[in-house]
């Protein structure tokens, strides 16, 4: 281990930081692995048995637990779509608005990129506040065109203000990474497009998206990794109701933490949870390299 | 680009739509938070008719705020300094190869990004190191977390430097520690102001941390400080608002005076992955 010129210098240099991942990341991530396969109640002092892939079946196919699971699953994966594609389709056009020489491009992204700095707990109190059905302004402006609606207590309709939010939130830090991308396209292309007759638009289409493809890779992973393992918003508006709504699986551990059935049961669903992001980024990864060397 | 006049208008209308969907809810917030509790419930919509700071000071002194500013400030201020001193310091044998695992521990933290979060094991360790409620525990945890992202712009800059410089030193028998602290922390300056940025922001927005660690009221941070304030007045509305611009106003003020160092500190971490 020792180097010849420094001696043990860069190994003294390297400890704390080495000690602390150890600790936080890969110790925590073997122990989870190990107790998934347990009946850990929290604590050393009461026996832990070994029981097999009993949580896992537990999580999935049981007809009682599974359901909570199952339906946190599903709406892990309608939060998730819905917020990487329409934040995404918005962060680009806006990108490329926001691109254009117009006067007040940099107070539009000073304001649109806002709400990344502001943090959950502000964001997502202030619309609660503002959704609030008794006195809140949307409701009030929705009482003068003669509907009703209990907004985040409804559970038909509560996740899709969630993803609002969410959106809301986050297509700021998208929109700053497509003008980034959108800065390193070479001008002369645009110039030379416009001598043979090419329109904003077509110049949209066969320049600016084709070029912009890495950094659609970038950020449609970035949000999707997000999406599939967040849960402090949605934690501050609605804390996953009304009647488990806008409950993620995220949230749903984190709710579950103190979990009767037992600890060895959350570190289950921790893992499956896991495995989702796991696998669906690796798909996601795998289809738009793909597509960036298609065109 | 250039573009036609007619279009320029449009595009504006477009984004100033926009801007006033991202700023509206601000707004409202400002505008209730000058409210008379009276007024709020009359004209819940029109705009405050005076300058109303009661609220401030009702929130203020009901909310704690003394308290919980002095633990975010002290969370921050120590976990910025360090996640600072400890991975700018294990970034320059890491980048420089000076080890046979560098290599691998740059990949090894690095795959800290996309580890999932255990929360019954972490909550475990930091019940059993005596962690809960305690200042250096959470300070302790919130460097694990920033570990990654901080590595990863550290050894990304000091890749950066030419090592001529390292050979130099050597040959006039410079110290290795003194090295890394007289010489390449100056140099390192751009790369630490953006860590210190990335992770000033993330612990005091940090939410899930201080539920979950800091659960007595004497050590939460403003963030789970407010959360719980609103459990306790949730009714009161115009206090509420005024309890929410008394968080949010630092962090606004923060944002416009160094803006252009946040947005590209914030995004040149993921452009360069």
């Amino acid at each position: 281990m020792k180097n010849v010129k420094y001696g043990y210098s860069p190994i003294i240099a390297i400890f704390p930081a080495v000690v602390i991942f150890f600790v936080f990341y890969v110790l925590i991530s073997i122990a989870n692995i190990a107790l998934s396969f347990t009946d850990f109640k929290g604590t050393f002092m009461q026996e832990v048995n070994f029981v097999g892939f009993h949580n896992y079946r537990l999580a999935l196919f049981s007809p009682v637990i599974s359901r909570g699971v199952l339906n946190a699953i599903r709406i892990t994966f309608i939060f998730s779509i819905s917020v990487t594609l329409i934040q995404n389709f918005f962060a680009t056009i806006l990108a490329v608005l926001c691109n254009f020489k117009i006067r007040l491009r940099n107070f539009y992204r000073t304001v649109i990129f806002m709400p990344t700095i502001l943090g959950t707990v502000v964001i997502g109190m202030s619309w609660r506040l503002i959704l609030n059905p008794y006195s809140g302004p949307v409701n009030y402006v929705y009482n003068l065109f003669g509907y009703d609606s209990a907004i985040l207590g409804d559970k038909n309709v509560a996740l899709y203000y969630v993803i609002f939010v969410m959106i809301w939130a986050n297509f700021g830090y998208a929109m700053v990474l497509y003008l980034s991308g959108l800065q390193s396209i070479p001008k002369e292309l645009y110039e030379s497009s416009e001598v043979e007759g090419a329109g904003n638009i077509a110049q949209f289409y066969y320049i600016t998206l084709p070029l912009l493809r890495p950094i659609v890779t970038i950020n449609i992973l970035i949000s999707i990794i997000g999406t599939l393992r967040s849960f402090d918003l949605i934690m501050v508006m609605t804390s996953g109701g009304p009647a488990d709504a806008t409950t993620t699986l995220g949230l749903f551990i984190f709710k579950n933490l103190n979990s009767s059935i037992s600890q060895g049961f959350v570190s289950a669903l921790s893992l499956i949870h896991f495995l989702i992001v796991g696998v669906v980024v690796f798909i996601a990864y795998y289809y738009l390299k793909k597509k960036e060397t298609e065109l | 680009m250039e573009i036609h006049r007619s279009r320029k208008i449009l595009i504006n209308m477009f984004m100033g739509l926009v801007s006033s969907v991202m700023l509206f809810p601000i707004l409202i917030i400002v505008n209730i938070s000058l409210k008379t509790r009276r007024e709020f419930i009359q004209f819940p919509l029109s705009i405050a008719n005076q300058i109303n700071i009661e609220n401030f000071a009702q929130a203020w002194d009901k909310g704690d705020m003394n308290l919980f500013y002095k633990n975010s400030f002290i969370y921050t201020i120590f976990t910025v300094i360090g996640i600072i001193v400890i991975t700018a310091v294990a970034s320059y044998p890491i980048s420089r190869k000076h080890l046979k695992i560098s290599g691998f521990l740059y990949k090894l933290f690095l795959s800290g990004l996309f580890l999932p979060t255990s929360l019954v094991p972490l909550m475990y360790l930091m019940r059993s190191l005596g962690f809960i409620n305690t200042y250096h525990g959470y300070i302790i945890f919130a460097i694990s977390a920033q570990i990654p992202v901080s590595t990863f712009i550290f050894c990304g800059f000091v890749k950066g430097v030419p090592r001529d410089l390292d050979d130099a030193a050597l040959v006039d028998g410079c110290p290795y520690f003194s090295y890394i602290f007289k010489i390449m922390f100056p140099i390192m300056k751009p790369a630490i102001v953006t860590v210190a940025m990335l992770s000033a922001i993330g612990v005091w927005n940090d939410f899930i941390g201080p539920l979950l660690f800091l659960v007595d009221r004497s050590k939460r941070p403003l963030t789970t400080g407010l959360y719980s304030f609103f459990g306790q007045f949730f009714n009161d509305w115009t206090v509420l608002s005024a309890g929410i611009l008394i968080v949010a106003t630092p962090l606004i003020v923060f944002y416009l005076s160094v803006q252009r160092h946040i947005v590209s500190g914030i995004t040149s971490g993921a452009v360069k992955g």
